[in-house]
């Protein structure tokens, strides 16, 4: 039972940090980035490659790579495959499409990918995929299979963290702000300077590092991977994980993946399995998924946890302030901040 | 009296949109440091060639010179780089930030922007941060807008948006100030309120351009005026000239005389 639990958090949280690439995407920068599980398998299949020994599967079957390097180098291997991979998408679609337009150049992308490695059996073995990828570090620690399990849920919690904790920064920070700006209004943004199609192309390379980093730690966790294990279809329970948690809230997404994952995947273990229908439980996983994203948006359309709002607490000039000019900067000197007259802030400095 | 270089120069500038001639061969030019209003009856082209001259539209043909360099077709964003904002006549907030965020994201630094100072370089960003707020919380306070700093600025009145628009504008420090209608919807006191900053801001060295139907705002804050009439300059001269002149009359201020 323990062993069970384990693996279907380790699982949650795997799921959770795609999400939270994809909350990069869609809840800072507003895209609707539809080919996100295409981005999660290159990372799985890229960490595949890099771990195995190299391919002696008879012809046509073949992988490529293949140098046994472990689990670090897989993983930032798969992440900067995936960011170049999301780079040259995102150079692409970003470029003039907005909106429902930019996501139906994302779905053609992800279509074509999934059909291209499902076919072209020299790069990660078409249909069969990859299998037999060896638990990271279990040839040093020899675990039991319990005790490995709970080790890799640490190693997972630990990345998860790690990833929150450097998006947290950026999400918080003014990039995080701009990225917000462009979200709520692209012509504004650009009419105060900023190169909407650059930040932009930013929020997405950096949420598809995310999912490729999600995409190994699959691949490391199931140790397979081959085309059936990634519908394009499941990227839309990521969207709905992002809804029920509350898009651009950092622990709100973490908390609907962790929903929608998890919970809502146990719920329907425990529904009767349909003689002569097998499927049926898991058919009706994405059915409630359905309901539950219409019924959030419904009666609680910013999710769970609600964007962050800045509260600034410090009180303000007082009134007879008025007059000074428009040329005055306040720079630091020293702990306090000081009002430097008639001089803009690049000046002073 | 000495020559002063124009900042802005138009010279016969066109632009259609799909048949329509929005400009026809529009050519002014305005002094630095001074404000100049841009009247005109509805559908004489002031707006476009607002949008023109901030890089969000592209001329069909004449050139646009700011600061002696030809800047047409020029991406909004770079002429923001080289010191010309904007506001829009719908005002365009960022809806789901605060009105204080607002502010401080109307900034012209990138610097502060870059993705890896968030993460490495924590300590010179919030310094940043802490100046620009102080700036911020200044500018609301001129605008009347402090206490609704932390309200998000989607659910601030009209009114209060274009107040909120200003005080966007004067936060970015640019040379060239462009307001499309500030005083539409803003109430006669807080209306004094921005005649007394737009003058702050030509005291300041800065140059305003400023599209407004509301003459008697227009006269409070502008030397002079420039007026449009079907995409092209029929007059200029300050408001007083402008009120004898027959054409100016026939295009537009008769029709505003005669209603009031």
């Amino acid at each position: 039972m323990l062993n069970y639990w384990v693996s279907v958090l380790t699982l949650g949280l795997i799921f959770a940090m795609a999400t939270m690439g994809l909350n990069v995407k869609w809840g800072w920068a507003g895209e609707l980035d539809l080919a996100m599980f295409g981005f999660i398998a290159v990372g799985a299949y890229v960490y595949g490659v890099v771990v195995l020994p190299p391919s002696k599967l008879p012809a046509p079957d073949h992988y490529i790579l293949g140098l046994q390097w472990g689990f670090f180098p897989g993983l930032i291997i798969a992440m900067i495959v995936v960011s170049l991979l999301s780079l040259v998408v995102g150079a692409v679609a970003l470029r003039k499409l907005r909106g429902d337009y930019f996501g139906i150049v994302t779905v053609a992308f992800v279509l074509c990918l999934a059909i291209f490695i499902s076919q072209y059996t020299f790069l990660f073995d078409g249909f069969p995929g990859l299998d037999g990828v060896p638990q990271p570090f279990n040839g040093v620690l020899n675990l039991s299979p319990t005790g490995y399990g709970i080790f890799f849920f640490a190693l997972t919690i630990l990345f998860t963290f790690i990833a929150y904790f450097i998006l947290e920064l950026l999400a918080n920070s003014q990039f995080g702000r701009a990225l917000r700006s462009v979200r709520e209004d692209q012509s504004a943004a650009m009419a105060y300077g900023r190169n909407v199609y650059v930040l932009k192309l930013k929020a997405y390379v950096i949420g598809s590092a995310v999912a490729g980093m999600s995409g190994a730690f699959f691949m490391a966790f199931m140790s397979a991977f081959n085309p059936y294990a990634w519908a394009p279809a499941e990227t839309f329970l990521l969207f709905g994980a992002i809804f029920v948690g509350g898009s651009g809230n950092g622990r709100g997404v973490i908390l609907g993946a962790l929903f929608v994952f998890v919970a809502i995947q146990e719920i329907t273990r425990l529904f009767p399995v349909l003689p002569g229908n097998a499927q049926a439980s898991d058919a009706l996983r994405f059915v409630i998924i359905g309901f539950l994203i219409i019924a959030v948006l419904w009666f609680r359309p910013q999710g769970l946890l609600p964007e962050v709002r800045d509260r600034d607490g410090e009180p303000g000039p007082t009134l007879k302030d008025r007059s000074i000019s428009f040329r005055d900067g306040w720079v630091h000197r020293g702990q306090r901040i000081i009002r430097i007259a008639n001089r803009s802030k690049s000046e002073a400095k | 009296m000495t020559i002063v270089q124009p900042i802005l120069e138009l010279n016969d500038v066109v632009k259609n949109f799909s048949g329509v001639q929005a400009v026809r061969g529009c050519t002014f030019s305005i002094e630095a440091g001074k404000a100049t209003g841009l009247i005109g009856p509805n559908g004489a082209g002031k707006s476009t060639v607002i949008e023109l001259i901030s890089g969000f539209q592209i001329p069909d043909s004449g050139t646009i010179k700011f600061n002696g360099n030809e800047v047409q077709g020029r991406p909004a964003y770079k002429m923001s780089k080289l010191g010309v904002a904007r506001t829009f006549q719908t005002t365009r907030e960022w809806a789901s930030l605060t009105t204080l965020e607002n502010v401080l994201c109307a900034t012209r630094d990138r610097r502060s922007e870059a993705a890896w100072r968030a993460i490495f370089d924590r300590r010179q960003i919030k310094r940043i941060d802490a100046e620009d707020r102080m700036r911020a919380r200044d500018l609301l306070n001129r605008v009347g807008l402090l206490k609704v700093k932390n309200e998000l600025s989607g659910n601030l009145s009209g009114g209060q948006k274009r107040l909120l628009e200003f005080a966007k504008v004067a936060f970015a420090r640019p040379t060239l100030v462009l307001l499309d209608e500030p005083h539409a919807g803003v109430n006669p006191v807080m209306g004094n309120i921005l005649a007394e900053q737009i003058t702050n801001l030509s005291k300041d060295g800065m140059t305003v351009l400023m599209v407004e139907h509301n003459l008697g705002f227009l006269e409070k804050v502008c030397d002079n005026a420039i007026v449009m009439s079907l995409g092209q300059v029929i007059a200029r001269g300050s408001m007083h000239d402008l009120r004898k002149d027959p054409k100016v009359m026939e295009a537009y201020l008769g029709e505003e005389e005669s209603r009031g």
